[in-house]
């Protein structure tokens, strides 16, 4: 990855300082997402990694510019291949959702249009972004549905969607959303409702797409093993904030924020049977209902009197790799 | 208790088949279409056995549309059978009196997938979980509230909450409830659909743990339902795999996981536990691999094969299929005592 430089080629997307509010009729708007930065570049995967209520989704529905009313994005930048998004008119970022930045979304059969055939999803996709004809939009169409790991892609895109497994049909939503080569692709739980078996096939599609076709990938997920299995680099998120962030294997390898590392302690497969599982005391909170201080302060087995009335800065304490930030007093050490 | 000579299972199902028919009410559609008489039935769970002991935890694993829900249900005496026969203590539940038949369901309790839609959204907490034990006159009317108390602390919930209802709670506490509710009237054996299914990661713990102990206190057996091959490892004593209506392996949880017979079993185990540095092994089709011991045993996701077509229901996906496996169906038969798998393979190792 180079370093930003003027001349260098920007970032497929860099996210910088992203404040997401939801307005109230008769309120104050709430703060859900709070100066969430980071950048991908091509042929990255970036796994966004959160509970409920983190904001985790409110940022992948904002980054193609996707939210409604009442959410709102009331600060930051979200530049796509070095191109403001943020404050551009409806109709640009229609030119560039689905032919440069695309979305998946966790529940594949929603997101197909069920009287629609496979083909004309795609046909259509190609053809709101470039000038060609029905038959070259077509072989563009099939070229995408084997890219995506489908089989037999000129009988699938005769199909139904409720002809389709569910893996397959993520698949194609998978294949609508590389159709027209974009930089970046966001995935919100996109294998989350799927059996482990076809997710596991699914990870492994998406790992060989990034290396193969050099599209950026932000992965939101909850579940910790699939950054494991696809991430380069990682933010975990909680309460809206950014608590840690920083490249996949040594976030993993070495958490410095109480909460990644409880987070990871969580996952079965670290865990041996016989015992109690490892758990975190409490639940996460409301969504701008957020605890003075540190937000993590009242599950966290390590805070003390200052997590409580000092929120703590994103930072990079002495000792740690450059790339890599943590939001605690007091982070955990290697 | 463990001490206790009687061996005898609480529940246990044998050769336990339940169907559904599809279309029943379309019979004018069928007589002008006669191709809609080709499949209609749809045969959830076919001639399966099922144990449970008291104090034990069972595992029920497998993909969407094995069957999972709906043996869950029969065990749990919420769906009728339509063909083999469950029995409480030894003896066939339809020989019953009907005083022992409402004992057994009392017995016999099911906390539903998704608390959220399991729990009325116009009652309290209080009549969520104290109504079923006034109506079955386990206690009076006046030791509702003690009851009530007494049954949130046992699933670490806050007194102050009886009178909030469901949307007033987080999933968390909604689980909690739900898991109450079922405690309530007394259960010897609980089953759980995907407890801890729409619960985040940190609070599914939290719940996990409270199964645990819930077992040790009361011991419950308990049957996990679960799609979560790793978090219900480490749960269950026993962990039996489901696919296409039939257990296709049981055994010891980690038998199951370590050295699993059934190439489904293997496939499941590969994926669920699947980390960067340890892969899911590809496909042995698309990878060209020529040691099919090391591939992926089982390919792609399921296909819909008719109910009467001969051989093993896995024959097309499977990479370690031989010729038997297309003529008949493999049988579950023991391999290592108190491990059973059905695939022919095993009469080969």
């Amino acid at each position: 990855m180079n370093d930003a430089s003027i001349t260098a080629t920007p970032p497929a997307l860099q996210v910088s300082n992203l404040h997401i509010t939801i307005e109230r009729a008769a309120a104050a708007p709430l703060t859900a997402v709070e100066g969430v930065s980071f950048r991908v570049g091509a042929g990255e995967v970036l796994a966004i990694v959160g509970e409920s209520g983190s904001g985790k989704s409110l940022t992948a529905m904002a980054l193609p510019g996707l939210h409604q009313h009442p959410v709102r994005i009331s600060h930051g930048s979200v530049r796509l291949e070095g191109v403001e998004l943020i404050g551009q008119p409806e109709s640009a970022l229609r030119r560039v959702r689905g032919s440069r930045i695309a979305i998946v979304l966790q529940d594949p059969l929603t997101a197909l249009n069920p009287v629609l055939r496979v083909e004309t999803h795609l046909v259509e996709t190609i053809r709101a972004h470039r000038a060609i004809d029905r038959e070259a939009a077509r072989s563009l169409a099939m070229a995408a549905l084997a890219r995506a790991g489908i089989p037999e892609p000129a009988r699938r895109l005769r199909a139904w969607p409720h002809e389709l497994s569910g893996g397959l049909r993520q698949r194609v939503v998978i294949a609508m959303a590389l159709v027209n080569e974009p930089a970046v692709i966001v995935a919100d739980e996109a294998t989350t409702a799927l059996d482990v078996t076809v997710q596991s096939e699914i990870l492994r599609e998406v790992e060989r797409l990034a290396r193969g076709t050099r599209t950026a990938f932000v992965w939101i997920t909850h579940d910790f093993s699939v950054v494991d299995r696809i991430a380069d680099t990682v933010c975990v998120m909680y309460a809206g904030q950014v608590v840690e962030q920083g490249p996949a294997t040594e976030v993993l390898a070495h958490p410095a924020h109480p909460y990644t590392r409880a987070l990871l302690e969580c996952i079965p497969i670290r865990q041996q049977p016989g015992h109690r599982l490892h758990q975190i005391a409490g639940s996460p909170p409301l969504i701008g209902a957020w605890p003075a201080g540190c937000r993590f302060a009242p599950r966290c087995p390590r805070a003390v009197d200052v997590c409580r009335r000092d929120p703590p800065r994103l930072s990079t304490p002495d000792g740690m790799t450059d790339s890599h930030a943590v939001r605690c007093h007091d982070p955990v050490r290697a | 208790m463990s001490d206790t000579p009687d061996r005898k299972p609480l529940i246990e199902l044998r050769d336990a088949s339940r169907t559904f028919a599809t279309h029943t009410t379309l019979t004018l559609v069928r007589r002008l279409w006669p191709a809609w008489n080709a499949s209609p039935i749809v045969q959830a769970v076919r001639g399966t056995d099922l144990a449970l002991h008291a104090g034990e935890i069972l595992g029920l694993v497998g993909e969407s549309g094995s069957g999972k829900t709906t043996l869950a249900q029969l065990v749990a005496g919420m769906l009728p059978l339509t063909g083999g026969e469950r029995q409480w203590l030894g003896t066939d539940v339809r020989q019953l009196s009907s005083a022992e038949t409402r004992a057994v369901r009392l017995a016999v309790q099911m906390v539903h997938q998704d608390a959220q839609s399991a729990l009325n959204p116009r009652l309290t907490v209080e009549t969520l979980i104290g109504e079923a034990p006034v109506v079955h006159r386990l206690i009076t009317p006046a030791a509702r509230s003690a009851r009530v108390a007494e049954l949130l602390d046992q699933v670490g919930l806050e007194p102050g909450l009886v009178s909030r209802r469901p949307a007033e709670l987080s999933g968390g506490q909604r689980s909690r409830v739900s898991l109450a509710r079922a405690l309530a009237v007394n259960p010897r054996v609980l089953v759980a659909d995907e407890p801890t299914a729409s619960l985040d990661v940190s609070v599914q713990a939290q719940v996990a743990n409270l199964l645990l102990d819930l077992r040790e206190r009361h011991r419950l057996a308990l049957l996990i339902v679960s799609h979560d091959l790793a978090l219900v490892r480490l749960l269950a004593d026993r962990l039996a795999v489901m696919h296409e209506g039939r257990i296709v392996e049981v055994g010891g949880r980690d038998v199951l996981v370590d050295a699993a017979h059934h190439p489904y079993t293997r496939a499941l185990v590969d994926a669920a536990f699947a980390t960067r540095s340890r892969p899911a092994r590809r496909n042995a089709q698309t990878d060209g691999q020529t040691d099919t011991r090391r591939a992926a045993p089982i390919l792609g996701a399921s296909i819909a094969r008719r109910a009467d077509a001969p051989g093993c229901y896995l024959v097309e996906r499977c990479a370690w299929a031989l010729p038997q496996c297309k003529i008949r169906a493999p049988l579950l038969r023991e391999v290592a005592p108190g491990h059973l798998s059905a695939c022919h393979r095993d009469s080969m190792c």
